[in-house]
């Protein structure tokens, strides 16, 4: 154990003090500090730029500009008391009124020739012209949807590009909002009237409901959090992928650099193969949980940062650590027993393939599994043992979580899988790291692992 | 007698291929045993197999009084024929490196004593990369022995040295046995072999064919050979009663059929030019070598 011990602590220390870890390890705070100051700067360029409007309101005593400024008056007071306003839409919003130009064709397409050369000078946004008729009640538009209605009664949005996806569905909102408003009024409804009959009602998205695990009592169900939902389980598995890539890659190129620079046999004077490999896959495990706690916790503070930070199942992070572990120590005995059986790096990729597809195969189903995380398929899949580590931890951190018999079930299989990959790379690794020459095919690598 | 190394009807084999056969092989404690045999002759596969890195097919091997087939021992340092080190680590860090892998905690002072004696004190603290061939084989050495192993297997430790480095070598490995270790060292260097070796070891294609002290070697070998140098060098071709010449440029060395007068023969030197040397003598360890390994004489063997 001792000398496992030795193996790692050198492992661990050449690659941490690596350039490449170094580089892998900065790229995260370097890539947190940019995400936290590119989101600070843009808003306070939003924010520093009001932005302008030019509204053309045909509607009579241009009722609809009036009712427009109060509107975005009143959203501009509630962004203090609801900041994801100023998500949708940045910066205080000035309308200007332009008086409307006469009811000809010509004059209306001189008058929107000219203030679209404003907005190209960068005066304004954009132009809102506001058909004449849009107060009135449309039958036609109600018996044929699909028909495209003639341009007094829609508001036309005239920008440079028309994305401003935030900004005009608001502005769709709050028109629409007013046009009912003036025609319920017409019907002789108190404004009052109105806004009752328009509370809105929530859906609220809940976990199914379980008995508590201790208490045996039916528990309410976890508040589904849709963008940590989303978010979390892709995170974590994408989280341990590249951990393990980035961990388990370099232990497989000292491998083979150990043999091609036959320093192996020198160790192989001090230490039995299997201890050897034990070492480095110590080590490879020390590296990349290192490096998944450097992640991991820029990432707790990016979702501090943002606000996120209570939506994060603590527990889920608890079983992300041991779990990863057993995916590293899988996939990690694998690499090292490849490194051992190739001649040069190039040799791996063949070698590799076979194994990484097989691997692999319960992530071309990553998209219904995420979907659904206790469906069927996912269930089928978190019980395969190469897959186990990554799914059960993106189940768990899912409510209502893995049952326990899955858990359970998964982590035995993942042990036997585990201590079934050490032993056969072992066997691998003990033949591969001495030969020199040819490189191993991979029904060598079969033979080596049942001959021994 | 304690042995060191005992090996009993080894043999090893890779696919079709015998490695080394029915290998007997008792190597005292104390010792400094030469291995010497001519290259793919089982040289490096025996001291593998001593190390515990290969098991052998059939046979048992039983390394200090240990015949369990489990970690190399740390009563064991090995220097194996292709060798280097972590390029990347400084001198002093791979040492210690290699003498905790070997139990040996407190490394500080046999490390510096180590380097102090091998003149390379001043190159502690540079990385392995920035050493020469000579420099870096003589590191290898010292993680070799810095544990103070009771047993050392050297395979080609004098390779590629320049004759200050060897003379370094030399002292270092006598200097081991001093201390009580028991030495193998397997080389191609016959006269290296002769001076150092209290006993040899010949294997070729696998299967011993010399083995015993130095004296034991040369008894077995009758006076068989005389060592002539005649002014003008004249040819020496179809005299009576000599089996082979070997011309050693400066002498040359005559093998005689058993039967052959040596009287006789300086007299049909003498007929052919003046004979300034001739000396009866028994084959050097090199003649025996290249008898039992030349391509002409290969069944010829013992």
């Amino acid at each position: 154990m001792r000398k496992i011990w030795v193996i790692a602590v050198r492992e661990y220390l050449s690659a941490v003090r690596s350039k490449t870890f170094l580089v892998t390890i900065l790229f995260m705070p370097i890539l947190m500090g940019a995400s936290i100051g590119l989101q600070t700067l843009f808003r306070k360029m939003e924010e520093a730029k009001d932005k302008r409007y030019a509204v053309i309101d045909r509607t009579k005593d241009q009722k609809m500009l009036g009712f427009l400024e109060a509107a975005f008056q009143a959203l501009e007071m509630e962004k203090a008391k609801i900041p994801e306003i100023e998500k949708v839409v940045a910066g205080k919003v000035n309308l200007v009124a332009i008086p409307p130009s006469e009811d000809t064709p010509e004059a209306m397409a001189q008058q929107r020739f000219e203030l679209s050369n404003q907005v190209e000078a960068g005066q304004f946004e954009a132009v809102i012209e506001i058909g004449e008729k849009i107060y009135e009640p449309n039958l036609a538009q109600l018996l044929a949807p699909g028909e495209k209605l003639e341009e007094s009664r829609v508001v036309r949005f005239q920008a440079k590009n028309v994305q401003a996806f935030g900004f005009r569905s608001i502005l769709g909102m709050l028109i629409n909002k007013g046009v009912q408003m003036d025609r319920l009024e017409q019907k002789g409804l108190t404004k009052i009237d109105i806004a009752m009959s328009q509370a809105p009602v929530s859906i609220r998205a809940k976990a199914l409901t379980r008995p508590d695990s201790k208490t045996g009592k039916l528990a309410d169900a976890a508040d589904e959090t849709p963008i940590i939902n989303m978010i979390l389980p892709g995170a974590l598995i994408g989280l341990m992928f590249m951990v393990i890539t980035i961990g388990a890659t370099p232990a497989m190129h000292g491998v083979i650099e150990e043999k091609s620079q036959r320093i192996a046999e020198v160790l192989l004077g001090s230490v039995a193969p299997f201890q050897l490999m034990a070492g480095k896959l110590l080590g490879l495990v020390g590296v990349a949980v290192t490096m998944a706690g450097v992640y991991l916790g820029g990432g707790l503070y990016l979702a501090d940062h943002f606000g996120y930070y209570d939506q994060i199942p603590i527990r889920v992070l608890l079983w992300f650590f041991p779990m990863l572990v057993l995916a590293l120590l899988i996939f990690g005995s694998i690499f090292i027993a490849v490194g051992a059986a190739a001649t040069e790096i190039k040799d791996t990729q063949t070698l590799l393939m076979p194994i990484m597809l097989i691997a692999c195969l319960p992530f071309f189903a990553l998209t219904p599994i995420m979907q659904e995380p206790n469906g069927t398929i996912a269930r089928v899949c978190s019980l395969i043992p190469f897959a186990t580590p990554m799914l059960l931890v993106a189940r768990e951190s899912v409510p209502p979580g893995v049952p326990w018999w899955e858990m359970t079930l998964g982590i035995v299989l993942v042990l036997a899988s585990t201590a079934l990959c050490v032993w056969v790379a072992g066997r691998i690794f003990r033949i591969g790291i001495l030969m020199h020459g040819k490189p191993a095919r991979f029904i060598d690598l079969v033979r080596w692992a049942i001959r021994g | 007698m304690p042995y060191a190394v005992e090996l009993e009807g080894v043999r090893k084999s890779f696919g079709q291929f015998v490695a080394v056969d029915d290998l007997d092989l008792r190597i005292p404690l104390g010792s400094v045993y030469g291995f010497i045999g001519p290259n793919g002759s089982g040289k490096t596969t025996t001291l593998r197999m001593i190390m515990r890195i290969y098991l052998p097919d059939r046979g048992k091997v039983c390394v200090l009084g240990d015949s369990s087939w489990q970690a190399a021992s740390d009563r064991v340092g090995y220097l194996p024929e292709e060798r280097s080190l972590y390029k990347q680590m400084k001198v002093r860090d791979v040492l210690r490196f290699f003498a905790e892998l070997k139990g040996c905690r407190d490394s500080k002072k046999p490390i510096e004593t180590w380097l102090e004696r091998m003149n390379l004190a001043a190159w502690g603290d540079k990385k392995v990369d920035a050493l020469s061939k000579g420099m870096a084989q003589k590191v290898q050495f010292i993680a070799t022995v810095v544990a103070r192993p009771e047993l050392v297997i050297l395979d080609e430790p004098f390779s590629g040295l320049d004759p200050v480095n060897m003379e370094v070598f030399r002292e270092a490995i006598l200097s081991l046995r001093r201390d009580g270790a028991t030495i193998i060292f397997s080389t191609h260097d016959m006269a290296v072999a002769e001076k150092m070796c209290d006993a040899i070891f010949m294997i070729y294609k696998g299967r011993k064919v010399l083995d015993g002290t130095m004296e034991s070697i040369h008894e077995r070998y009758d006076a068989d050979t005389v060592r002539v140098k005649l002014e003008g060098k004249p040819s020496l071709e179809g005299l009576d009663g000599v089996l082979q010449v070997v011309d050693f440029g400066q002498y040359q060395e005559l093998r005689l059929d058993p039967t052959t007068d040596s009287q006789r023969l300086l007299s049909s030197l003498m007929a052919r030019g003046p004979v300034q040397l001739f000396e009866k003598t028994k084959p050097s360890l090199h003649t025996i070598f290249v008898r039992i390994a030349a391509p002409t004489e290969e069944s010829g063997h013992a």
